[in-house]
C-alpha cells in the first residue's frame, strides 16, 4: 500500500511537556484518516509538525516519502493543504481576495480558477464581504478553498467541524466526501466528534497522551466492533445473578439496563428464569458497538504504555 | 521569494494601515510648509522649504513601528502566516520578505512626505539652501535609517506571535529610541559654562561658571558614539542638512550594522521558532 504520511517515533516537547511521544503511524494513499483522541492528545501538533510549522523533538516522518531532513520536503509540502486550529484567512479580505493572495504565494499565474474552487466550497455568492463577517462555517470552508488552491493531494484537517451548526456540518461533511472521492485527495482529518467521524473515515487512528494507540480501517473497525443486546429489567439484581448463571458476558450499563456480548443468547431461557425471579423483561435491543465505544473501550481510562 | 514579495505588495496596496501613515506622513510635511509659509507672511523672513521638510524621519520610526507591528502582525492573529510555510515557503525567504516588505514600505512613507514637502514647498517658501551633495548625503542617512528601523520593527513582529502585545512593544521601542535620542542630544548639548549674573549694591555682575552637567572625557565619548548610533538620536540629528554630522559615514554604517544585526538574529530565532 502506499502511504502518503508516514511517522517514525515522532516525538515533540514544550519544555517540560511532551505533547507527541513516539508517535508512529501511516496515512494510506486516497484514505479519508480519521485521527481521534482527546483534547490534548496530540492531534493539532502532529498536524503542526508535517505542515513546516514545528520541529519535531525527536523522531521522524515523511510526506510521499521524503523524509522532512530532505531538502525536498518543501516539494512534498506543496502537494499537501492543511487548515490547523482556525482556517488561515486575512479578515480584512473578501474570499476572492483571500484566493488570489493564496494563488499568488503559491505562484500560481492565473486566477481563472479561482470562481470553480469558490463554487466547491459554496462560497461564490459572497461577493465582497469580508472574510471578517463570514460566520465560522464559511469561514471554514474558505480555509479549505485556501488549501486547495495549489491543488493537493493531501489534505490535513484539524478539528474542520469544531463549532458548526448542523447545516454546517452537513455541508462540511459532503465537501470532504466530495474531495475525497472526485479529486482523489487524501484527507487527514482529527476531531472529537465520533458521530461525524464514523460517517467519513476509510481509516482510523486513536491516538492518546501523543502516542498511537491502535489504526485501524473503517471495514476492520466493524468486524471489531462487537454486537451486543442492551436489556431493560425490572430488578438489574435478579438479571446480574441470572446472566452469572448463564455463563454470559455482560456490562451492567444503569440501574435497570445491561449490555450483553454475545452473538447469540438463549433468549426464551434467559426470559423465563428472569419471569421465575419475579424480574421483568422491560425491553431488549440488539446494537452495533459504535465508533464512540469502540473509542472508550480502547482509550478510555486506561493507561497504554 | 518573488511570489512572496508579490503577494505582500499586493496585499499593502489594500492596506488601511499602510495608506494611514503614508496620509499621516504627506499631512505631516504639508502642515510644516503651510506653517513656514504662515510665518514668512506674518513676519516677512525668508524661510526655505527645507526649514521642516526632512523633519517627518522623526516620526518615521513611530510609523514603522505601527505599520511592521498591524501589518506584518496580521501574519499572526489571522494565521496566514501558516499559508506560507504550507505552501513551501522557507522560513528565511519568509523573513527576509517582510523585511525588504518593510523598507520599502518605509522608502514609500518617507518620499509620500518629501514629496509633499517639495510640492508645497516650492511655491509657497524659497527653494533648496543646502548643496545637492548635503541634500544627498542627508537622504543616505534617512535610507540607513530606514533600513535599520524597519528590520527592527520587522524583528519585533515577527518574533511576536501576539499582534497587539507586539504592536503595544513596538510602538513603546520606537518612543524610547526617541525620547533616548533627545536626551542624548540634550545632554551632548549642554554648554561648557553657563553665565551666572548677580548684582552687587553698584554693580550688575555677569561671571562664567563651569556647567556641572556638560559632558566630559570618556563620557562624553560615549554619549557621541550613542548619538550617532542610536537611531531615534540620528533620527533627530539627520532633521536638517545644516548641521550634518561630521564624518557622516559612522551614522549609516550603525544604521546598517543595527539593520543587519536585527536581521540576522530575526532570521536565527524565526527559523528555529515554533509556529501555533
Amino acid at each position: 500500500m502506499e502511504y502518503v504520511l508516514e511517522t517514525r517515533g515522532l516525538c515533540k516537547e514544550y519544555k517540560h511537556f511532551k505533547a507527541l511521544n513516539n508517535c508512529t503511524m501511516r496515512v494510506p494513499k486516497g484514505a479519508i484518516y480519521g485521527f481521534v483522541g482527546k483534547n490534548g492528545a496530540g492531534k493539532t501538533t502532529l498536524i503542526r509538525l508535517i505542515s513546516g510549522l514545528q520541529r519535531p523533538t525527536s523522531g521522524d516522518y515523511s510526506l510521499y516519502g521524503v523524509p522532512y531532513t530532505s531538502k525536498e520536503i518543501t516539494r512534498s509540502r506543496r502537494r499537501m493543504g492543511a487548515v490547523i486550529e482556525t482556517p488561515s484567512i486575512y479578515g480584512e479580505m473578501s474570499a476572492e481576495d483571500n484566493l488570489k493572495e493564496q494563488y499568488r504565494i503559491l505562484g500560481l499565474p492565473s486566477f481563472d480558477k479561482i470562481p470553480s474552487l469558490l463554487e466547491t466550497v459554496g462560497l461564490s455568492h459572497t461577493g465582497k464581504k469580508k472574510a471578517k463577517n463570514f460566520s465560522l462555517g464559511m469561514r471554514q470552508r474558505l480555509g479549505i478553498a485556501l488549501s486547495l488552491a495549489g491543488d493537493p493531494d493531501f489534505l490535513a484537517l484539524d478539528e474542520p467541524i469544531n463549532g458548526l451548526d448542523p447545516q454546517g456540518i452537513i455541508e462540511m461533511r459532503e465537501l470532504i466526501l466530495r474531495l475525497n472521492q472526485e479529486r482523489r485527495i487524501t484527507v487527514l482529518i482529527s476531531s472529537h466528534i465520533l458521530d461525524e467521524l464514523a460517517r467519513l473515515a476509510t481509516h482510523y487512528g486513536f491516538i492518546d497522551k501523543g502516542h498511537i494507540v491502535k489504526e485501524i480501517s473503517a471495514d476492520d473497525l466493524e468486524n471489531a466492533c462487537r454486537k451486543y443486546t442492551r436489556i431493560e429489567v425490572s430488578d438489574i439484581g435478579v438479571l446480574a445473578r441470572v446472566l452469572d448463571r448463564l455463563g454470559l458476558e455482560y456490562q451492567v450499563v444503569s440501574k435497570n439496563t445491561a449490555q450483553i456480548y454475545q452473538a447469540t443468547i438463549p433468549v426464551s431461557q434467559l426470559v423465563e428464569t428472569l419471569s421465575a425471579e419475579h424480574c421483568q423483561v422491560l425491553s431488549m435491543k440488539e446494537q452495533d458497538e459504535s465508533l464512540e465505544s469502540y473509542y472508550i473501550r480502547l482509550i478510555g481510562g486506561e493507561e497504554h504504555e | 521569494m518573488n511570489k512572496l514579495l508579490a503577494a505582500h505588495f499586493a496585499r499593502l496596496r489594500k492596506s488601511r494601515v499602510f495608506w494611514l501613515c503614508a496620509i499621516f506622513m504627506a499631512g505631516y510635511s504639508l502642515f510644516g510648509q503651510l506653517m513656514n509659509y504662515y510665518d514668512l507672511v506674518t513676519y516677512g523672513e525668508a524661510v526655505s522649504l527645507e526649514n521642516s521638510l526632512y523633519g517627518y524621519i522623526v516620526f518615521y520610526g513611530i510609523l514603522q513601528a505601527v505599520f511592521c507591528g498591524l501589518f506584518i502582525g496580521t501574519e499572526y492573529s489571522d494565521g496566514t502566516l501558516r499559508n506560507k510555510l504550507v505552501a513551501g515557503h522557507s522560513r528565511i525567504a519568509i523573513y527576509l520578505s517582510f523585511w525588504i516588505l518593510s523598507a520599502a514600505a518605509g522608502l514609500f512613507l518617507c518620499l509620500i512626505s518629501l514629496a509633499v514637502g517639495v510640492l508645497t514647498g516650492l511655491p509657497l517658501l524659497s527653494g533648496f539652501q543646502s548643496s545637492p551633495w548635503d541634500i544627498l548625503t542627508l537622504l543616505l542617512g534617512h535610507l540607513g535609517l530606514i533600513a535599520a528601523y524597519s528590520s527592527i520593527f520587522t524583528f519585533m513582529a515577527l518574533i511576536w506571535q501576539n499582534k497587539a502585545s507586539g504592536a503595544v512593544v513596538s510602538l513603546l521601542l520606537a518612543f524610547l529610541l526617541l525620547f533616548a535620542g533627545g536626551y542624548i542630544n540634550a545632554r551632548l548639548s549642554e554648554p561648557p559654562v553657563y553665565s551666572n549674573v548677580y548684582m552687587t549694591e553698584a554693580h550688575m555682575i555677569a561671571e562664567e561658571v563651569p556647567n556641572p552637567d556638560y559632558l566630559t572625557g570618556t563620557t562624553r565619548e560615549v554619549y557621541e558614539f550613542l548619538r550617532d548610533f542610536v537611531p531615534g538620536s540620528q533620527a533627530i540629528q539627520l532633521t536638517t542638512s545644516s548641521a550634518l554630522p561630521r564624518p557622516f559615514w559612522p551614522l549609516v554604517l550603525y544604521s546598517l550594522l543595527i539593520g543587519g544585526f536585527f536581521a540576522g538574529w530575526g532570521v536565527f530565532i524565526f527559523y528555529r521558532k515554533d509556529i501555533r
